[in-house]
C-alpha cells in the first residue's frame, strides 16, 4: 500500500469510500473538514440528483454520424499523407531545384548588363602563322586584345578599299 | 497484369501520374528554352587607322568605345570602317567573312563553352594565302582585334565580335 495524499483521502472521504476507521481517523486529523465537508456533501447530493446521463432519442443515428465523421477525418489524413509524404516531398524538391537551376542557366543572361565591356574577355589560345617570315604576337591591354602580325606585305596603295 | 505493370485507379497512382506530368512539362519547357536560344553569329569589320583626317564612316555601336584607343594603339589618330560582314557557324560548318583588299577570315568553329564563353577558330587569308590561324576564347560583346597589313599611310585592322 502506498501512502495516500490528502486530496486522495479527502475525495475518498467525500465519496464515502473510506472505511469507518479510516474515516474517523481522517476527521480527527483534519477537524476543519467537518464544517466544509458538510457543504461539499450537500453539493455532491445535489449533483447526484440532477446530473443524470441524458437518454438519446436516436442513438443509432448519433453513432452513425460519429462513425462517418471519423471516416472523413481518416480519409483526409490519408490523402494528406499521400500528397506530402517524405519521399514525395524530397523528389519534388529535387525536381524543382533542378528545374530552377536549368531555367536560370538557360534564360537568365549572365554578367553585368549595364556595361557590356565590364566582362571583357578575349583570350588568344593559339596564334600560328603559315609563313615563317610573318610573326604573330598578342598584345593584351585592358578591354582590348590585339593579335599583331608583323612582316605582312603592304597592300598596294592604288588598291581601292573604300566601301 | 499488363507487361508486368498493374494499373489500378488508386489515389497514389494518379497523384504519381500528376507529378510525373508536371516534371515532364518542366523538362519540355526547359528543352524548348534551350532550342529557342538565338543562334550565335560572328561580326567582322575591316577598320582603317590613319592620320589622314578624312571623315570616315561612323563606327558601329559595338566598337564605339574604341574610337580613340584603337588607332592610338597603332600610333594613329583616326579610325574608320572600310567593310563589315556577319556569319553564323554551326557546330560543323565553316563560313567566310570576306572584306575588301582580298582579306578574308575563315571561321572554322564557333561554339559556346560551359562557362558561357565562346571558342572561335579562325584562319586569316590574304588573297589565297593563309596568313594566320588562331584559337580564341571570348565573351559576347568582347571584340578581338587583328593587325592586318598596312595600306597607304595607315594600318588595316580587323575586328571580330560574337553576337546573336
Amino acid at each position: 500500500m502506498y501512502m495516500k495524499t490528502f486530496e486522495q483521502k479527502f475525495t475518498a472521504w467525500l465519496d464515502g469510500a473510506l472505511s469507518a476507521e479510516e474515516s474517523l481517523a481522517f476527521e480527527k486529523e483534519h477537524p476543519s473538514i467537518l464544517k466544509d465537508g458538510s457543504d461539499l456533501l450537500k453539493l455532491k447530493s445535489l449533483m447526484k440528483e440532477n446530473l443524470v446521463p441524458a437518454e438519446l432519442s436516436h442513438p443509432e443515428f448519433f453513432n452513425a454520424q460519429i462513425i462517418a465523421r471519423i471516416g472523413q477525418e481518416t480519409r483526409r489524413r490519408r490523402l494528406r499523407r499521400s500528397w506530402f509524404g517524405l519521399p514525395r516531398l524530397a523528389w519534388g524538391g529535387i525536381a524543382s531545384l533542378a528545374t530552377g537551376v536549368a531555367l536560370f542557366a538557360v534564360l537568365i543572361p549572365h554578367g553585368d548588363l549595364s556595361n557590356p565591356r565590364s566582362g571583357y574577355v578575349a583570350e588568344v589560345l593559339k596564334a600560328k602563322t603559315a609563313d615563317p617570315k610573318v610573326k604573330a604576337t598578342v598584345d593584351s591591354q585592358k578591354d582590348m586584345t590585339i593579335i599583331k602580325l608583323e612582316g605582312l606585305q603592304n597592300l598596294p596603295a592604288d588598291k581601292d578599299l573604300s566601301r | 497484369m499488363v507487361g508486368g505493370l498493374r494499373f489500378h485507379k488508386s489515389g497514389s497512382f494518379w497523384t504519381g501520374c500528376q507529378i510525373k506530368c508536371l516534371v515532364a512539362f518542366f523538362v519540355f519547357a526547359t528543352c524548348s528554352g534551350v532550342a529557342a536560344r538565338p543562334e550565335e553569329a560572328l561580326l567582322g569589320w575591316l577598320l582603317y587607322a590613319s592620320n589622314d583626317g578624312k571623315p570616315g564612316s561612323e563606327l558601329p555601336e559595338e566598337l564605339s568605345v574604341y574610337n580613340q584607343r584603337l588607332p592610338k594603339a597603332f600610333g594613329y589618330s583616326n579610325l574608320r570602317v572600310l567593310g563589315e560582314g556577319r556569319t553564323t557557324v554551326g557546330p560543323k560548318g565553316q563560313r567566310f567573312l570576306i572584306f575588301t583588299g582580298d582579306l578574308k577570315i575563315l571561321v572554322k568553329n564557333l561554339s559556346r563553352e560551359t562557362d558561357g564563353r565562346y571558342l572561335i577558330g579562325i584562319q586569316l587569308f590574304q588573297g589565297e594565302l593563309p596568313v594566320l590561324e588562331a584559337q580564341v576564347k571570348v565573351t559576347r560583346g568582347s571584340p578581338l582585334f587583328i593587325r592586318a597589313p598596312a595600306w597607304r599611310d595607315g594600318q588595316l585592322v580587323l575586328a571580330l565580335e560574337v553576337t546573336s
